[in-house]
């Protein structure tokens, strides 16, 4: 309609009768739909933003742990499950990781120590001026998901740990959570064992085939 | 009339050309009797879900801006 609309105005020389005829009104129709497309406009160029700081995160950590390969670790991305993704998954001698990635912008005082400096305990992030709780139950849930869907497929019990990474963070972390908080640059504690935890080459490879198939492109 | 018809040939012309372009590209391409040696499925990437989300944005923001430029207010 809107071409049409051009199209007689630009090869007939004169506007439509209905714009004629409507004036004042049709005026500000058009106002009211201009100012509505650039507030669409910039919501989508916000939410666009935010987008780009989540795909910076998650590619910089993912830069981090392919480092892990070397140390006998299997990397995966971006598994999808049907209601949620989880970010990245570590599977090495230590453990099968679910790893949630979050970008969080730092404050740009004086203090810049201060400003790179989150604190975890046990059940709340505290950055240097907000805290946040949330996003532990997510990290948890992916992990119980991911435990699960494995346990399943390869028939023996595995346990999934929760890792919340922060890039360019620097975490306090006093260690006391069922949850890693860590700043990916230290993502190597990742692959040394932890207590019982330890899994052999073989099982290994087995949870790395069914991570194969949970993390494939669809055609 | 005659004129407005003329001008509307014109109007549409540039688009049924690409538009027979890209159809005579595509039977070029079905029919070179070739194919992929690839047959491995291909792992996921990071970030694939966030980036194909930006491209859809992209194309959103795209087609309003396209359509703000259709409103005949001037």
């Amino acid at each position: 309609m809107m071409v049409s609309l051009q199209y007689i105005r630009a090869y007939q020389n004169k506007w439509p009768s209905i714009w004629v005829h409507g004036g004042g009104f049709l005026f500000i129709l058009a106002l009211l739909t201009i100012g509505f497309m650039i507030g669409l406009v910039l919501r989508k160029v916000q939410k666009r933003l935010k987008l780009i700081e989540a795909v910076d995160a998650e590619l910089a950590v993912a830069q981090e742990l392919e480092k892990l390969r070397n140390l006998g670790c299997e990397i995966f991305h971006d598994m999808q499950t049907g209601k949620f993704n989880i970010d990245h998954v570590v599977v090495g001698p230590g453990s099968v990781y679910a790893v949630e990635t979050k970008s969080r912008l730092k404050p740009t005082t004086d203090n810049r120590k201060a400003d790179a400096t989150v604190i975890f305990d046990e059940a709340m992030l505290r950055f240097p001026d907000w805290s946040e709780s949330e996003i532990f139950d997510q990290t948890r849930n992916q992990a119980k998901w991911l435990a699960e869907k494995l346990s399943h497929s390869t028939g023996v019990p595995t346990s999934v740990k929760p890792v919340l990474a922060l890039p360019m963070w620097f975490v306090k972390d006093n260690g006391k959570s069922d949850i890693l908080v860590i700043n990916p640059r230290l993502a190597d504690r990742l692959s040394r064992p932890h207590g019982q935890d330890i899994t052999s080459t073989e099982r290994i490879r087995t949870i790395s085939y069914q991570l194969e198939q949970l993390c494939t492109t669809k055609a | 009339m005659i004129t407005s018809i003329i001008l509307g040939i014109f109007f549409l012309l540039p688009l049924a050309l690409c538009l027979t372009a890209l159809l005579a590209w595509r039977f070029w391409y079905k029919n070179r009797k070739r194919r992929s040696p690839l047959t491995t499925i291909f792992l996921r990437q990071p970030a694939q879900y966030l980036r194909e989300r930006m491209d859809d944005i992209n194309w959103d923001i795209a087609f309003t801006f396209m359509l703000t430029g259709m409103i005949p207010f001037h």
